[in-house]
């Protein structure tokens, strides 16, 4: 299996064993998909850019605000959530819940995932 | 080689610029050396009459005249390689850092097209010669309007990289989706 087989069987590991976890994808800091389990009516390369950038931004504002290291970017709209989170120096990791999601649990298995994709990437 | 004198050479061949536009070129040194000063103080009275570039030369235009002569010096040096184009790219980054307008370097440009065309029509009397000594002034103009427009390009996107926290890579990809 090659390494982008193992990560994406992570991350759809992640939406079938994490309740409320929609779809999941690991991005190069670039803005390049490394793997998709994102829906096919999602542009995947569009969401990609977006994800790095956003988590690049989010990265600066935390140093710049002092909030210490950082840990994720969080979005939610009426429908759900986007997190967004570090797998590794190289690697983001964007997942997307449900509006009732439980996002202690959520952060824990995104956390647990994130760092077996950083150590796949390595 | 880097991407941006990639750029400046894909550009030279696409405008047509060869040696024998270089060799036009040392031909009009003499005419330059002559009418340079005056070219270079009418320039200078020209950015002085508007406030965002009057306030960008305050207090050093000595100076700057002697940079504008050498950068004519060289405008008619013959040679268009490498050091050329670094040279014109620290000029371009210089226009950047100091928060010059990019339409103040076309307005710019086109008085130096304006005023080095007048110099050549003064100097030559064959109408045939002045067509083409001016083709080859236009073009090496061009070119160098090219590298300042490269500079500032690059120039943003390095501050948007430092500011935003993204990645070149990312940066071009974000325009790209856009």
């Amino acid at each position: 299996m090659s390494r982008a087989e193992q990560i994406v069987k992570l991350i759809k590991t992640l939406s079938t064993n994490t309740p409320d976890v929609e779809a999941a994808a690991v991005i190069d800091n670039d803005g390049l998909m490394i793997a998709s389990a994102l829906s096919q009516d999602m542009d995947d390369d569009s969401v990609a850019a977006m994800s790095a950038a956003l988590l690049g931004l989010g990265e600066r504002i935390t140093g710049e605000l002092e909030r210490g290291e950082f840990e994720l970017v969080m979005v939610r709209g009426d429908q759900g959530y986007l997190i967004l989170t570090r797998c590794g120096d190289e690697a983001v990791m964007a997942v997307l819940t449900g509006k009732k999601a439980k996002l202690g649990l959520i952060f824990l298995d995104v956390t647990r995932t994130g760092k077996e994709v950083a150590r796949l990437l390595a | 080689m880097t991407p941006a004198y990639q750029t400046y050479e894909r550009m030279k061949a696409f405008v047509g610029f060869d040696d024998a536009d270089a060799g036009r070129l040392r031909r009009l040194a003499p005419v330059f050396a002559k009418h340079g000063a005056t070219i270079t103080d009418g320039f200078y009275a020209t950015l002085e009459q508007y406030p965002e570039t009057a306030k960008l030369i305050e207090g050093r235009v000595d100076a700057l005249k002697a940079t504008h002569h050498r950068w004519m010096q060289e405008l008619f040096s013959g040679s268009y390689e490498q050091e050329y184009f670094d040279n014109r790219m620290r000029i371009g980054v210089a226009h950047v850092r100091i928060g010059l307008d990019p339409m103040f370097v076309e307005g710019v440009m086109s008085y130096l097209r304006t005023a080095g065309l007048l110099a050549i029509r003064e100097e030559f009397a064959d109408a045939e010669e002045v067509s083409v000594l001016a083709g080859s002034y236009v073009k090496v103009l061009d070119l160098d309007l090219l590298v300042i427009n490269l500079a500032y390009g690059d120039e943003r996107l390095d501050r948007l990289t430092r500011f935003t926290g993204m990645s070149r890579k990312l940066l071009e990809r974000c325009i790209v989706h856009g």
